[in-house]
C-alpha cells in the first residue's frame, strides 16, 4: 500500500482552491502564465497567514515564475474531472515552443473544494487564498500578467534568470520585509491587519510594475 | 520609495481598501461606485431624453456561469480597467471584484424598470445597483435588503475629522434608523414594537456605507473587524490624524430580559477592542434603544463612563409624528 504524500495533497488542495476562487473573483477561465504568477504571488506572502504554500522556491525562469510541481497538480486536477482545461495552444515563441491553457474549476471540483473548507486545514488556506485570488482581482485587469515581474523578491537587483528564489527564511522575503514597513509607518490602521497588508502589498508592486 | 514616499502611498490606498472580506458585497459596492464617478468625471454632459439614462449593475458570485444561463450578455473585456461612453442603457452582470463583467441592452425608462428587469433575470436576491445618467443619482441594495437606499455619489470630498464624528453618526441615525421611514426601515411591525431580527446587522452595513463613500479620502473603514479580543462590528480609521474609532452596535428591544446587562456588554465590547489595539483610540457604544419608551438608562450612562467609552444611546421612533413631538419641550 502506497504512502500518503501529504507535501502533494496540500500542493493539490492549494492549486484547486485556487481555481476555484478564481472561478468567485471573476478571474476564470485563467491562463497558465498568469495562474502560475498569481501563486507565486501567493507563496510570497503565504506566510502573513501561516498558510503553507506548495513550493517555498522557484526558478527565476526566462517566461517568469513557472512552477513544475504546480503545473503536474493541474494536469492532475484535470484529469481527475475538477479543473476544466480549455483552448490548448501549443506554439513557438522567442523563448522556444510553449503550450498555453486555460483553467476553470467544474460543478464536481466546486463540490470538492466545499468539502475541503469544511476540514481545518482547507479553511484557514482557503480563507488566504479568497483574499489573495480576490485582491489580485482588483488590481487593473491589463496589469494581470505583469505584477509578478515586478514583485520585490523576483526583481530584486542581483536575481538573474536561472536563479533559485527561496521563502524559507522570513527574514529574506522582500515581501513580508515590505509588509513590516507598512506596519511600521501606519500602525493604527496596518498592525496585523494582513489582509489589509496583503491588498496594500499587491496594489504596491502594481504600482512599481506602471513606473 | 523611501519612507516618505511609502508614508504618502500609504495615506491614499488605505483610503481604497475594500470595507469587508474577500468575497463581502459591500465592496461590490463600493467598486461600482468608483466606476460611477469615473464616467460622470468622464463624460460630464446633459443626457438627451431620446438617449438611454439608465443602467444597473448586479453582484453575481459566479457570473460566467449566470451570464451563460441568460440569453443576449456579452462579455465587457476590460470593464475594470476603461471608462465606455456607451456605458448606458445595460445591465451589468458583474464579478464582486468587476473583473468579468457582461452586459446586454435594457429599455428602462425608470428605477423600476431595472428592479423588474433584475427581478426577470432571477437575481434579485443579489446585491445590486441602479444609476440614473440624467440625475446623476445611484441607489443600492443589498442582498437582504428589501429597499433601495441612494448613494453619495461624487463623494469622498467632505473631510470628515474625528472631533466631527458624533455629528456624522447622528446624522446617520436620522437618516436611517430614527422613524420607520429611515433608509434601513428599522421596524418589522412599529405598533407592537417589533423589530427586524438581523436589524444589528443591516445597521451595521448601512453605517459601513454611509461612511465609506462619504468620507472615502479620509477614512479607512473596517466592517467586522478581527482585534485579538474579538470582532469589532466597525473600526474606522482617521487617515490624517492617524487615529482608531472602535465601534460596537446594539439594538435595545422590548424582548430583551435584561437591557442593562445587554447595554453593558456592548460597552466592555468596545473597551476591549481599543485596549487591544491603541489606548490612544476611541471607544464607542451605539445603542439603538427600539423600546416602549424614550428614557435613559443612568446606570449604562455612569458604567461607560467608568470605562471611558463613548455611550451613545439612539431612540428608535414608531412614527415620523412622534419623532417631529420630540422636539416638542
Amino acid at each position: 500500500m502506497s504512502e500518503i504524500d501529504l507535501t502533494q495533497i496540500r500542493a493539490r488542495v492549494w492549486v484547486l482552491l485556487a481555481v476555484e476562487a478564481c472561478d468567485r473573483a471573476g478571474l476564470s477561465p485563467i491562463g497558465k502564465t498568469r495562474f502560475h504568477r498569481m501563486i507565486f504571488l501567493s507563496n510570497c506572502l503565504a506566510e502573513l497567514y501561516e498558510a503553507t504554500p506548495p513550493a517555498k522556491r522557484v526558478l527565476k525562469y526566462k517566461r517568469g515564475p513557472f512552477y513544475p510541481d504546480v503545473q503536474w497538480q493541474l494536469d492532475r486536477l484535470s484529469a481527475m474531472g475538477l479543473v476544466r482545461v480549455e483552448h490548448i495552444n501549443i506554439a513557438e515563441d522567442v523563448h522556444g515552443p510553449w503550450m498555453e491553457a486555460d483553467y476553470s474549476i467544474t460543478e464536481t471540483g466546486i463540490h470538492t473544494t466545499q468539502t475541503i473548507r469544511r476540514a481545518p486545514v482547507g479553511k484557514s488556506t482557503g480563507l488566504y487564498i479568497d483574499e489573495l485570488v480576490f485582491a489580485f482581482g482588483r488590481l487593473a485587469t491589463r496589469r494581470l500578467d505583469q505584477i509578478a515581474l515586478s514583485e520585490l523578491n523576483y526583481a530584486a537587483p542581483g536575481i538573474a534568470e536561472g536563479a533559485l528564489i527561496t521563502f524559507e527564511d522570513r527574514e529574506s522575503n522582500l515581501a513580508l520585509r515590505k509588509t513590516s514597513d507598512f506596519e511600521r509607518l501606519a500602525p493604527g490602521a496596518l498592525t496585523r491587519r494582513f489582509r489589509e497588508q496583503l491588498q496594500i502589498y499587491l496594489r504596491y508592486i502594481e504600482k512599481e510594475n506602471a513606473a | 520609495m523611501n519612507d516618505e514616499n511609502v508614508r504618502q502611498f500609504l495615506e491614499t490606498e488605505i483610503a481604497d481598501l475594500p470595507v469587508g472580506s474577500a468575497e463581502d458585497p459591500l465592496n461590490f459596492v463600493d467598486e461600482v461606485v468608483v466606476i460611477l464617478n469615473r464616467w460622470i468625471t468622464t463624460f460630464d454632459e446633459e443626457i438627451g431624453l431620446d438617449k438611454p439614462a439608465y443602467s444597473c449593475f448586479v453582484n453575481c458570485d459566479r457570473v460566467r456561469q449566470i451570464a451563460e444561463t441568460h440569453k443576449g450578455f456579452s462579455h465587457k473585456e476590460y470593464f475594470r480597467d476603461d471608462t465606455p461612453q456607451d456605458f448606458l442603457g445595460k445591465v451589468y452582470l458583474c464579478s464582486p471584484t468587476l473583473q468579468s463583467v457582461f452586459a446586454r441592452p435594457v429599455v428602462a425608462s425608470s428605477i423600476d424598470d431595472l428592479t423588474r428587469e433584475i427581478a426577470a433575470l432571477d437575481l434579485s436576491t443579489q446585491a445590486f445597483i441602479v444609476f440614473n445618467a440624467a440625475s446623476r443619482q445611484a441607489f443600492w441594495r443589498s442582498a437582504s435588503g428589501a429597499d433601495l437606499v441612494p448613494i453619495q455619489l461624487d463623494g469622498g470630498v467632505d473631510q470628515l475629522n474625528s472631533a466631527d464624528f458624533d455629528e456624522e453618526l447622528k446624522r446617520f441615525y436620522i437618516e436611517y434608523t430614527a422613524t420607520p421611514q429611515g433608509w434601513v426601515k428599522p421596524w418589522k411591525n412599529a405598533k407592537k414594537l417589533l423589530t427586524k431580527d438581523n436589524l444589528e446587522h443591516e445597521i451595521r452595513d448601512y453605517l459601513s456605507i454611509f461612511l465609506k463613500l462619504k468620507h472615502k479620502k479620509w477614512v479607512l473603514v473596517t466592517r467586522e473587524s478581527y482585534e485579538p479580543t474579538g470582532r469589532a462590528d466597525l473600526k474606522i480609521y482617521f487617515i490624517l490624524e492617524r487615529v482608531s474609532f472602535f465601534l460596537e452596535l446594539k439594538v435595545f428591544r422590548v424582548s430583551d430580559s435584561d437591557t442593562v446587562k445587554l447595554g453593558k456588554q456592548g460597552v466592555a465590547q468596545a473597551h476591549a477592542y481599543r485596549i487591544a489595539n491603541d489606548e490612544s483610540g476611541v471607544a464607542y457604544a451605539c445603542c439603538y434603544d427600539a423600546r416602549a419608551t424614550n428614557s435613559e438608562i443612568e446606570e449604562l450612562k455612569d458604567f461607560a463612563a467608568s470605562m471611558e467609552v463613548r455611550y451613545r444611546r439612539y431612540f428608535v421612533y414608531r412614527s415620523t409624528g412622534d419623532f417631529q413631538r420630540s422636539f416638542i419641550p
